[in-house]
């Protein structure tokens, strides 16, 4: 292993890139310096491809806390050989953003000579970074990174980053949990990526949030949680909960198979506790929630008042286990006829749609289109909203309540 | 304690009930032809989306408005068959 040589500010990465099919995952190698940059990933073509100039290759690396400050660049070279740049096509700089590199278009870098990848051959990617004019690469620390790589006019499309969540952390100070990961955005109509983050605890689940993957890509979100203790008033004593989970899923959600059903791809998911052992002291002066589902109040000979409130709680305040009858009820009832056929009605009609996947495509010529199709759709289109708002009217003179 | 018996008591007593009628067929045919009907919609609306949007709307219309009146005259005839005092 090359030894590790450090020329001004440090420029940690982090390791283990995540890449496409046929390519072994690797390692960055300590203390490279370019041209011996560390090799960190390599593709085979697995036919014959033309780069086209929408091709596109994203490169990620999660920085930790000892990043280049001022002029940290990052290159990416891609070569047809493993040695340092030895037939190299060409590099690019990415400016880090947010601890992550945008993609660049591979036509950008690739010259014009070299537009075609040769089926069977190995291309390989490599990283390096340079910090305040030295090139360097410290490894041997946990790193993570991934590569992207689509737009490829090939009858066979490259699986990218499959969807996942790579980094998922909380703050008990900020109360913010932060969910990193890489989803994908399809145009199938009913089909959509989403990211789900709740938190668990004995009063049951909160903060619900879901969020829809609108591109491919990589996502960054921060979602609110509330603390483990109360608010309260008077002289109460903040209560606690001992332990709550944060959690996280990704899923893709598929066409209605049913009125209450959708069906769902589990894609992936991780849960975090916390309890107060996680809390710094100063943090409960910050993290309080307010009193939810079944609260419960000091009662006391100090506090009187807590006890006349326990007690009107107790006679009646619903229990969940009640409130879960009623939820068992509409479930039934959509499940049993004749009931249910309303409902199932009611979702049918809801998907009805004029933007799905057609059945046939029929083209017109634009003349065509602009000067006889177009004045004739709008023609009739307004003989039939005329003649409908009259329907309406005389259907609705005529109800009899 | 009380509100939660009272519930408790109404909706266990309601479900039983339901629990014996018998539960509707979800073959997914219906959903299927709606997307099919859908589908066609969408290639009619590439062509005529004018036309396509108002024989949606008016019939999306017809279709809201008679079934919210069938099922105010059911529920309206429900309760008349409870007695009343006199």
């Amino acid at each position: 292993m090359a030894l590790i040589f450090i020329f001004g500010p440090k420029f940690a990465l982090a390791s283990l890139l995540y890449l496409q099919p046929n390519q072994p995952a690797s390692f960055v190698t300590a203390g490279d310096s370019v041209p011996n940059a560390s090799l960190v990933g390599s593709f085979i073509a697995s036919s014959d491809m033309i780069l086209a100039s929408s091709s596109v290759i994203q490169a990620v690396v999660q920085n930790d806390s000892n990043y280049c400050q001022g002029s940290a660049s990052m290159y990416l070279l891609i070569s047809d050989s493993s040695s340092s740049q030895s037939g190299s096509y060409g590099t690019f700089i990415f400016t880090p953003t947010s601890d992550r590199l945008s993609s660049v278009q591979i036509a950008s870098i690739i010259p014009s000579s070299y537009d075609s990848l040769i089926s069977g051959n190995t291309y390989y990617f490599r990283l390096h970074s340079q910090c305040s004019g030295a090139d360097y690469l410290i490894g041997g620390e946990s790193i993570s990174g991934y590569f992207y790589f689509s737009g490829y006019l090939s009858t066979e499309s490259i699986n990218t980053t499959e969807s996942k969540i790579y980094n998922f952390s909380y703050s008990t100070t900020t109360e913010l949990a932060h969910i990193e990961g890489f989803w994908k955005a399809t145009t199938t109509p009913g089909i959509t990526e989403r990211l789900s983050f709740y938190q668990e605890s004995s009063l049951g689940q909160e903060d619900f949030v879901q969020v829809y993957a609108t591109t491919t890509g990589f996502f960054s979100y921060d979602f609110p949680f509330r603390g483990s203790s109360y608010t309260t008033t008077g002289t109460t004593t903040a209560p606690l909960l001992s332990e709550f989970t944060l959690n996280a899923r990704l899923d893709q959600y598929g066409p209605i198979v049913s009125f209450t059903q959708t069906d769902i791809l589990p894609l992936d998911a991780t849960s975090t506790s916390i309890s107060g052992l996680n809390y710094g002291v100063n943090d409960y002066s910050t993290s309080t929630r307010n009193l939810l589902l079944y609260p419960e109040y000091e009662c006391g000979i100090t506090s009187m008042t807590g006890c006349v409130k326990n007690a009107f709680i107790w006679a009646f305040y619903p229990t969940q286990d009640s409130l879960n009858q009623y939820n068992n009820f509409l479930q039934l009832m959509q499940n049993k006829a004749p009931f249910g056929y309303f409902y199932s009605i009611k979702g049918s009609l809801s998907g009805i749609s004029s933007t799905s996947t057609s059945i046939f495509n029929i083209t017109i010529p634009a003349n065509l289109k602009q000067f006889i199709f177009d004045p004739f759709d709008i023609a009739i289109a307004s003989i039939l909203w005329f003649f409908g708002s009259i329907h309406i009217y005389k259907r609705l003179k005529d109800v009899d309540i | 304690m009380i509100w939660s018996a009272f519930v408790y008591l109404f909706f266990k007593t309601v479900n039983f009930f339901l629990g014996y009628l018998p539960p509707i067929d979800v073959s997914g045919s219906i959903f299927t032809s709606v997307s099919t009907a859908s589908g066609y919609l969408t290639s009619i609306h590439q062509i005529f989306p004018y036309i396509t949007v108002a024989i949606i709307a008016i019939f999306g219309f017809n279709i809201a408005f008679e079934t919210s009146y069938f099922l105010f005259k059911l529920v309206y005839w429900i309760i008349r068959r409870f007695p009343t005092q006199s």
